[in-house]
């Protein structure tokens, strides 16, 4: 999310080392000082109730 | 005044699909009330390794085996004296060390005088993943138009 807008969506890919998964986005055009980026990452299982997330936000200039 | 009689009792805190959740990710918070006052019998955590993979994830189990109970695996117990048959609320809290990832659990049970509960314990299951953003770096600033390499760790409890 980009100042509360969603800019993109993606599945993350295995990236070669255990546990962990990767991808990557292009970010917009960016206004004024300490607009915000927010990032979701979310998990799921096949076959479980095995759910997980985490959010980060980041600092935007333009 | 009633004698009251020690009883242990173990708890094991076990995550979905995996081992039970030990030290190496902060362990547990265990806690044991009485039902219907309330009051605070025990509390502590559940520290330790994650127990014995083969044994956790053997294909058959028979009953009255246990799966947990083994050297050096992670456990809360306790002793708690009992003067008459008691109802009790267990809640566990977990990973401690991952606080956006900690989940709860909560059961109930009677607790008897005398009447141990060893082995396993009783065991209480977490659902849920560890997540982490793993890249970028937490303290980055970003410009317009930049291209962002997204990173991140998923891992059972």
């Amino acid at each position: 999310m980009h100042n509360s807008h969603q800019i993109a969506s993606l599945n993350l890919d295995f990236a070669g080392r255990t546990n962990v998964f990767r991808g990557s986005f292009e970010l917009g055009a960016v206004e004024k000082n300490y607009e915000v980026l927010d990032i979701l990452v979310t998990a799921s299982q096949q076959n479980t109730a095995n759910y997980g997330a985490t959010r980060r936000t980041y600092k935007l200039i333009p | 005044m009633e004698s009251q009689i020690p009883t242990r009792v173990r708890v094991r805190v076990l995550s979905c699909d995996a081992k039970i959740v030990g030290s190496l990710v902060g362990g547990c918070r265990v806690t044991i009330r009485n039902r219907d006052s309330g009051e605070l019998l025990a509390a502590g955590l559940q520290l330790g390794g994650s127990g014995d993979t083969e044994r956790i994830f053997q294909p058959s189990v028979g009953r009255f085996d246990t799966r947990f109970d083994t050297p050096g695996t992670a456990v809360f117990e306790t002793e708690i004296p009992l003067s008459a048959p008691t109802p009790v609320v267990i809640d566990v809290e977990g990973p401690l060390a991952y606080p956006a990832s900690s989940q709860k659990a909560t059961m109930t049970t009677w607790l008897i005088p005398g009447e141990h509960v060893l082995g396993d314990g009783f065991v209480l299951k977490l659902f849920g993943f560890i997540v982490e953003v793993l890249q970028p770096f937490s303290v980055e600033v970003f410009q317009s138009n930049a291209g962002i390499e997204l990173e991140a760790g998923v891992r059972l409890l």
